[in-house]
């Protein structure tokens, strides 16, 4: 009695609770689960938690172990246990109890039981054979719950061999007159076919009954089944594709009991199952997808944009329209549907729109096309997870032409994304590539690690690195090669610190001293080694390390040794003075100890090296007053305080400068002062100079320089000037140029897509990129104030084109046609079509020795006198009239000569700019016109231009009070390359002018560096005042534009580099003598075609002279 | 789906359910991993992850993160929905759910769960489904402590849709239960408890 009015008394809360809150479990904190938690919310400390939980977990074990606990009990510390299991401690004594209360306990018990068991094992534990017995008990228990539970749990986990033990009884419940059962049956079976296909062939009967089932709910489940079904062999069930349809369009139209409806879409859950099937049954297969069309059209018509829900249901529609066979009407609603997608604010919708494009565009990668501008700027999205998108979509847009620029991107992703994948390359890239690898990679690799402000991304790189190199030394390193070997200690000395969490500090230094004891370790690599040990003992326990190894290698015979050991020493002193100075002192007495006595004239202790060096072949020995010398300056070296001349001091150096280690010649101070060893020196020491930065701060430096240059602003700064009457329309120049050089990225990216359209924003391989400079006259008043003669200039397309490349175009007809229709009163210049091509102008500061250089072709261009000997001169922007240029053509003019276009080239240090000239020489002001700049062979960069955006720019450039006639002057400066970048031999001027811009020293560092080479003579030329060697380079300069470096008595160098094409911005250099009557030439290069073509142009300009 | 994770904002896990054979050691590595991920991810970033092979689909609400890995061909807006679907069942059944809730009731979160989707697959997106069956067993719970075992409880068992009231007329307490709604009223009255 008293007993059953405490258990009321004891449920009384619960139950009051539910009066409000239905069938709500309250929170229990009395109970000893609420204790637990509560007592784990309270801790402060990862390990006060352990304790707790251990202790916890010491409780429980002897509670299931006592006899005295009854099933409640026991229900209530299994669910203790699982809330351990889910912190992360081990439980794995109660897993026994956990199918013990599965078995033993009462329905509700057995509930926590089938849980437990659930959470706790695996489909291949060998406890889960255990529970095979109950399962099957209970499912043939009269209590419906109980066969619910047994059903959830098998369709959770099941071992594989057991299935046939239920199988029966599992199927039986396909016919159960409760639906619930029914359904988790089917969801049993589904799983059983999954994990064993075979055990359930025999019963696929019984699904065609799931599937006609009159639950919708039954129905639903089956399709799951049938989608495994179908997905493996389409072929055997086209015969559903009637029923599917069916069921679909029930679903669709709404015939379906409310209570499948979600947030009043109609099951969208088997909507999208459905979808998902039919794509499956109707892919590659005519007959069967016709039989969709219908349903499928009302599917896209219904799911109305108003919640994800329909968006989830629309993707899968759009999915499946493009997988089935192709209905040209669906799929243009299905294009337009993803359009939705992809113009969604909602960042999950634009995935999915990014996701479905990468999906449809495999079919036509014009639907891309559309969205050029609204991809450009996901590719920028602050969400890695979208630009990863994009450039999915990038790569399935890909093709011949826009190939470089969608890798650069995908190259740029990688390296921002993908420490680990990054340095595991590296890691592999040195352990491969080993010591035949080019010096620069290490250095590089270095300078990408050291650089970089100290953020977070950085940190995790490094540690990354740190890591990898501290498993790598763990192992074998007998294999590594050298120069992983010195990265490796170089990563090691300068960021072992980040590793703070490692336990055991001096593991680090033992890995060092490892490797110095290794035979196969070689001295220079043993110098990193110690360079990096000497770095890191600014702890004590490293220090002890540290000593011990400087000990043994004091007493090396090798001066490099003694020079190293000094060097460490010093810093030993800076970093250890305050906490060891008696250290400090016993150790320069041992150092004066062991080192002075050494250093005797005779030099004996180098006899050994030097047999072996000259044993190698190394320069004869010197006198001993000059080694003498030698050793004593490099005593005096060694006290510096970390001087250039030390790999142990590189990085410190290299910190605190923010210079890369490659700026630093490590080996300078070593070999200038040990001629001896130069020899050595030269072969081990990685040479720093002159060296090209492939990796920088951001990357890979080529292609951020590449891809840094695509997005350069179209136009120069706005002026406000003209800005009061400005057309409405006009958008703010600044708001423009992220605009416009989103644009210029859209034309690199997706170029080669669909046909020439003229509309489009921007296109086309490569090549022209033109820009529109407007200046303005003096009288700009009158614009504001008079009506205009209208006036258009209509085409001048091949004028220009001649002037471009006259050679290209030759074929196309079409002569310049300027007309004036009276009628109009406005006029605009609308289009300029130029050929795009990522250069321009403001890009300059950043391209820094010039980067590809334009090019033009063909000489077909007559110089003419202008016909009204305009003083275009005057004209030129002032940053490119002091530049070489060509003579200025007119291109066209109208009747009276009122408007008249001419042009000329200007060659820039990077760029050739196109100039064309506008001049208006009549009385009033153009107040717009529209220029049009096509170029179909160049493929065309359109971009929209007039007077309201463009012209207000470049007023202020221009010097005011020129020539009255002249209102209006549009400048358009091209650039462009070449756009076949295939044969060098076709194209000599692919050299440019003025080309590559060195040093002497830089082209002797250039030149030792370029592996491919070429001699040949060549015929000299031969003027009155001249010197042979000067005139027959002058004559190369002025043909092919090559730049003359130096020239010494009979010798003479020369540079270049290569315009476009595969090896574009690659230099060529010529080393010249006069031989006899004729020159000879050898030629360098890193592209192994440069130098034959380059001699073949040499040669037929100089055969022309 | 592969799995579903919840954990709060300071990477605390309140919920796992793995539908695919891992071993411990690869679950709290996938745990440990994704917890990351998640967590450094910002709020206005897209709910979709690309990781492994898998795709993970994630939401916050208020101070929980709920985390679904599925397939690539998956569909990730109707995974989102799960998640919100999961999220209403344990809002109805809690009552305004917070993250205590789920701590100190996670196995009843758990069946929910599992009444919710069978095998990494939705089986009853019907909120009134899943809640019934979920009341249907809770009932049980309570009126099971209310009773001596001996007498009444296996009425229940064997039919719990038409037996309750038999069951209840046991009972110290009368309980006027609503079948079709499965909401019910509890009145007392203390002094027919014997």
């Amino acid at each position: 009695m008293s007993d059953v009015v405490e258990k009321t008394l004891s449920a009384l809360p619960s139950l009051l609770s539910l009066d409000s809150q239905a069938g709500a479990g309250k929170l229990s904190p009395s109970s000893k689960l609420g204790n637990l938690i509560k007592g784990i919310t309270e801790l402060t400390s990862k390990h006060e938690e352990e304790t707790l939980i251990k202790k916890e977990l010491e409780s429980i074990k002897e509670q299931v172990a006592s006899p005295n606990t009854t099933m409640r009990q026991m229900k209530e510390i299994m669910v203790r246990a699982i809330y351990c299991e889910m912190l992360g401690y081990q439980a794995s004594f109660s897993y026994i109890h956990a199918i013990k209360l599965a078995q033993q306990g009462s329905v509700l018990e057995k509930r926590v039981g089938y849980l437990a068991v659930s959470l706790f094992l695996n489909e291949t534990d060998e406890f889960l054979l255990l529970l095979v017995n109950t399962v099957l008990k209970d499912l043939q228990s009269t209590n419906l719950i109980e066969v619910c539970m047994a059903l959830t749990v098998v369709s959770q986990m099941f071992p594989k061999d057991m299935i046939p033990a239920i199988l029966p009884v599992v199927e039986e419940k396909l016919t159960h007159p409760k639906e619930i059962i029914r359904r988790k049956a089917v969801l049993a079976l589904y799983k059983f076919y999954l994990i064993a296909p075979n055990q359930v062939q025999h019963i696929h009967s019984k699904f065609r009954k799931a599937l006609c089932d009159k639950d919708p709910g039954v129905m639903t489940a089956s399709l799951h089944i049938y989608l495994q079904l179908i997905k493996e062999n389409p072929e055997s069930y086209k015969d559903l594709t009637g029923s599917m349809v069916t069921i679909l369009r029930q679903v669709v139209g709404g015939k379906l009991p409310l209570d499948f409806n979600y947030h009043s879409v109609p099951a969208p859950w088997l909507q999208i199952q459905l979808l998902r099937i039919l794509a499956y049954l109707g892919k590659e297969d005519q007959g069967t997808s016709e039989m969709m069309y219908d349903v499928l059209e009302e599917s896209l018509r219904r799911a109305e944009m108003n919640h994800n829900i329909t968006y989830a249901i629309l993707f899968e529609c759009v999915k499946t329209i493009y997988t089935v066979h192709p209905k040209s009407q669906l799929l243009e609603k299905a294009a337009e549907c993803i359009g939705n997608f992809v113009l969604s604010p909602k960042i999950n919708l634009k995935y999915l729109g990014l996701k479905a494009l990468t999906y449809v565009v495999q079919q036509d990668a014009n639907l891309a096309l559309p969205h050029q501008m609204t991809i450009i700027e996901c590719l920028d999205h602050s969400d890695v997870i979208i630009k990863r998108e994009t450039l999915e979509l990038l790569f399935r847009i890909t093709n011949a032409q826009n190939v470089t620029v969608i890798v650069e991107k995908m190259l740029e992703f990688l390296r921002l994304t993908y420490n680990v994948w990054f340095i595991q390359t590296m890691n592999s890239v040195f352990s491969l590539g080993g010591d035949v690898m080019q010096p620069d990679i290490p250095n590089n690799f270095l300078r990408l690690l050291a650089e970089g402000v100290d953020n977070v991304e950085d940190r995790q790189l490094r540690l990354f690195a740190v890591d990898s190199y501290v498993s790598l030394l763990q192992g074998e390193t007998a294999k590594l090669p050298q120069r992983f070997l010195q990265v490796i200690s170089w990563v090691l000395g300068e960021y072992s610190y980040l590793r703070e969490e490692e336990s055991d500090p001096g593991s680090v230094m033992r890995l060092l001293a490892r490797l110095l004891d290794q035979r196969h370790t070689s001295t220079e690599t043993r110098s990193w080694v110690l360079g990096a040990m000497t770095k890191l003992c600014s702890s004590p326990v490293y220090t002890a390390i540290y000593w011990q190894n400087l000990h043994c290698y004091s007493t090396e015979r090798h001066w490099l040794y003694k020079t190293k050991c000094l060097s460490s020493l010093f810093k030993l002193y800076l970093t250890t003075l305050i906490f060891e100075v008696d250290l400090i002192i016993s150790c320069l007495s041992w150092l004066w100890c062991c080192f002075i006595p050494q250093v005797d004239s005779s030099l004996s202790f180098l006899d050994g090296y030097v047999s072996d060096a000259l044993a190698a072949g190394a320069a004869p020995y010197k006198s001993p007053h000059q080694r003498q010398e030698d050793l004593v300056q490099e005593k005096a070296l060694s006290l510096e305080p970390y001087g250039l001349s030390l790999p142990v001091s590189l990085s410190s150096c290299s910190i605190t400068d923010r210079r890369s280690p490659t700026l630093l010649s490590m080996s300078s101070g070593l070999s200038g002062n040990s001629t001896e060893l130069s020899h050595q020196e030269g072969s081990t020491t990685l040479k720093l100079e002159g060296v090209k930065r492939v990796w920088g701060k951001d990357g890979y430096l080529a292609q951020q320089q590449s891809a840094g240059e695509t997005p350069t602003p179209l136009v120069e700064l706005p002026s406000p000037l003209l800005s009061p009457q400005s057309p409405p329309s006009q958008k703010p120049s600044s708001g423009l140029e992220p605009d416009q050089e989103k644009r210029q990225l859209a034309s690199s990216l997706f170029v080669g897509l669909g046909s020439h359209n003229s509309v489009c924003l921007v296109r086309l391989p490569s090549t022209v990129w033109l820009f529109i400079k407007n200046c303005q006259s003096a009288n700009q008043s009158n614009v504001v104030k008079s009506l205009f003669k209208p006036f258009y200039i209509n085409s001048c397309q091949s004028a220009l084109h001649n002037l471009l490349d006259s050679t290209t175009v030759a074929s196309e007809g079409g002569a310049a046609t300027t007309t004036t229709p009276q009628q109009t009163s406005q006029r605009t210049l609308d289009h300029t079509t130029s050929n795009g091509n990522p250069h321009v102008e403001g890009t300059e500061q950043r391209v820094e020795a010039g980067g590809p250089l334009s090019l033009i072709r063909g000489n077909g261009m007559v110089a003419v006198v202008p016909p009204r000997d305009l003083p275009l001169t005057s004209h030129l922007p002032a940053e490119l009239s002091g530049l070489a240029r060509s003579e200025f053509t007119p291109l066209c003019s109208d009747q009276d000569s009122s408007l008249a276009l001419s042009a000329c080239r200007v060659y820039k240090e990077d760029a050739l700019v196109l100039l064309v000239f506008i001049s208006n020489n009549n009385d009033s002001a153009l107040h717009q016109m529209v220029l049009q700049l096509t170029c179909k062979e160049l493929e065309v960069y359109i971009f929209q231009t007039g007077l309201n955006n463009k012209v207000p720019l470049f007023f202020s450039e221009i010097p005011v009070g020129r020539s009255r006639n002249q209102d209006r002057n549009t400048r358009v400066s091209s650039n462009r390359d070449l756009e076949k970048p295939r044969i060098f031999c076709e194209s000599f001027r692919n050299f440019c002018s003025p080309p590559l811009t060195v040093s002497t020293g830089d082209y002797g560092k250039m030149w030792l560096s370029f592996s491919h080479d070429l001699k040949q003579n060549l015929r000299l030329v031969t003027t009155e005042h001249q010197e042979p060697l000067t005139a027959t380079l002058d004559a190369l300069k002025g043909k092919l534009h090559l730049h003359v470096v130096d020239i010494i008595g009979s010798e003479g160098i020369v540079a270049c580099r290569l315009l476009q094409g595969p090896g574009q911005g690659q230099p060529c250099l010529l080393h010249c003598r006069v031989h006899a009557d004729s020159l000879a030439v050898w030629l360098r290069s890193p592209v192994p075609e440069l130098p034959d073509s380059l001699l073949y142009h040499c040669q037929k300009a100089l055969t022309e002279t | 789906m592969q799995f579903m994770l919840l954990f709060s904002r300071q990477g605390k896990l309140r919920l796992q359910k793995w539908y695919v054979p891992l071993s411990d050691k690869e679950k709290k590595k996938i745990t440990r991993e994704l917890v990351q991920t998640v967590l450094a991810r910002k709020p206005k970033m897209c709910s979709f992850l690309e990781w492994r092979d898998l795709k993970v689909v994630y939401k916050r609400y208020a101070s929980l993160y709920f985390c679904c890995a599925i397939e690539n061909q998956d569909n990730e807006l109707i995974t989102l929905e799960i998640i919100h679907r999961y999220v209403e069942l344990l809002d109805k059944y809690f009552g305004s759910v917070c993250e205590l809730d789920i701590i100190f009731n996670f196995e009843k979160a758990y069946f929910i769960l599992d009444e919710f989707l069978l095998g990494g697959e939705a089986q009853d997106t019907s909120k009134k489904n899943v809640l019934k069956a979920i009341e249907q067993a809770d009932l049980l719970q309570e009126v099971k402590y209310l009773t001596d075992p001996k007498t009444g409880t296996s009425l229940i068992y064997d039919n719990p849709d038409i037996s309750l009231s038999l069951t209840l007329s046991l009972l110290p307490c009368s309980l006027c239960y609503d079948l079709q709604n499965v909401d019910f009223q509890i009145h007392l009255f203390p002094g027919t408890v014997h």
